[in-house]
């Protein structure tokens, strides 16, 4: 009887890769330092390779078709409701870290402040950085079942909700594809990124930091200098960070770079409280307002070292809407992005790990 | 082997072996080369010689061992605490640093795009 496959038996890396088109290897075998596991749900990745046929549909005296031949390969991915869980000791950085850095572009930078006053680290925005990571889906313990990797991984978007059972953020990306273990020896060098041997399971992983709940006594939510965390049910954050693929060169059937668009971040307020308090009154104001910009900072955790601040500049808010909503009346105030503080500024959102 | 302590605000774990760090000042004697493979990946462990450096009571301990107790410390203890983490992003970095290949034992650099069209 084979092994059946479970969900239970993934354990998934990430790691920081040294050159865009490979794995990091050496001589073509995987070299795993700095591979870091993170603590995905079961059924929450996805990855899609996307390497279609190329049709070829000559005329023949029949209305069936000859075979075509393949095209153009890249690759999908998707992790649906990560825990993003804070190191639980301030100045060190998340187990996540690799695929903020990948968000924002560059490293975190080390400093003080943040609610608790203390050593925080920073994520912001670098143009020019590109720091594309492996995925790596080990099958624990059984490995002749198919394992999975993936190079060049970008995130194309990274949504953070607030007030769920966990503090969480969904993720969507791309990569330039995905290998397996099974079908190693047939995939081509290029698909292979360098490697000439399957990489095993680093041992020994670690995990640091526990999951935080996605409320609290001691989490803000702070817009215009109001305070309305005592009113907000449905909330969230995204970052569309702008990477895009390119995968069409003359030479070449899969991903040779990734260059980057304009990123946008934006709340979304989905559901608060509606009342005629003067917080909300100031915020519903704004909102009704031409060409008024805000800020707004939400601080999810209430510990050091186990708290994430995001800061977002030069918020545009969006117009607003009620909403009946069962025995309340919902404030909505749906995607409002948030901007840079002048030309050629990259403020417009900061992460803290604090 | 080597003697450390555990200085994290939450709970810290290295899979496949028995080491789980659940408590603040936790002793542990490990391996030092797993002990740094650790440090490496950010789990705050410190040699017990910088533990000593920084003077916890024995009272403190007791009390803030749970990492929850330290939401109503005492400004005392998480100064402490505070310098506890100062010190091991140094020992981390210095563990990093320690790490990295040296020039002569380096990976191959990884192919360019021309080398593995």
């Amino acid at each position: 009887m084979p092994n059946f496959n479970s969900p239970r038996y993934q354990r998934w890396y990430v790691q920081q890769q040294a050159s865009l088109l490979s794995f990091n290897n050496s001589s073509g075998t995987w070299s795993p330092s700095g591979a870091q596991l993170i603590r995905v749900d079961a059924n929450s990745v996805t990855v899609s390779r996307n390497a279609p046929y190329s049709r070829f549909p000559v005329l023949t005296g029949t209305r069936s078709e000859v075979a075509g031949i393949r095209g153009r390969k890249l690759a999908s991915w998707s992790i649906r409701g990560m825990p993003l869980i804070p190191s639980g000791t301030a100045g060190t950085v998340p187990d996540s870290d690799i695929i903020l850095q990948n968000i924002f572009g560059q490293a975190s930078t080390s400093g003080s402040g943040g609610p608790y006053s203390g050593t925080i680290r920073t994520y912001s925005f670098l143009d020019s950085g590109y720091p594309a990571f492996s995925m790596f889906g080990f099958v624990h313990g059984i490995s002749t079942l198919t394992q999975r990797a993936l190079w060049a991984c970008f995130v194309s978007r990274a949504t953070f909700n607030f007030n769920g059972l966990f503090m969480t953020v969904d993720l969507e990306g791309f990569a330039g594809y995905e290998i397996d273990s099974t079908g190693f020896s047939v995939f081509d060098s290029q698909a292979k990124a360098g490697l000439t041997t399957y990489p095993t399971e680093p041992s020994s992983p670690t995990t640091v930091g526990a999951p935080i709940a996605g409320f609290g006594n001691g989490y803000t939510c702070t817009i215009d200098a109001q305070t309305i965390e005592l009113k907000m049910r449905a909330l969230s954050v995204t970052v569309e960070t702008g990477y895009v693929p390119v995968a069409d060169v003359y030479g070449s059937p899969y991903l040779v770079a990734a260059v980057g668009d304009a990123r946008r971040i934006s709340i979304n307020l989905g559901d608060a409280l509606d009342d005629d308090s003067a917080a909300l009154n100031d915020i519903k104001t704004k909102a009704d307002t031409d060409n008024v910009i805000i800020n707004a900072s939400i601080v999810a955790g209430n510990t050091a070292g186990s708290s994430f601040q995001f800061n977002m500049n030069n918020v545009q808010p969006n117009a607003f809407n009620l909403r009946d909503n069962g025995p309340t009346v919902a404030f909505e105030m749906p995607t409002s992005y948030a901007h840079a503080s002048a030309p050629g500024q990259v403020d417009d959102f900061t992460l803290v790990a604090c | 082997m080597g003697v450390y302590r555990y200085v994290g605000g939450a709970p810290a774990e290295l899979l496949d072996s028995p080491f789980k760090f659940t408590r603040f000042g936790q002793t542990v004697e490990m391996p030092d080369d797993l002990a740094e493979h650790a440090i490496a990946h950010r789990v705050p462990l410190i040699p017990v010689e910088i533990w000593d450096s920084v003077s916890v009571t024995d009272a403190e301990l007791k009390r803030h061992a749970r990492f929850e107790s330290h939401v109503q410390a005492s400004p005392e203890f998480i100064s402490k605490r505070d310098a506890l983490w100062r010190k091991f992003v140094d020992h981390h970095e210095g563990v990093l640093e320690k790490r990295k290949p040296k020039v002569s034992d380096a990976e191959e650099p990884t192919k360019s795009t021309e080398e593995v069209g």
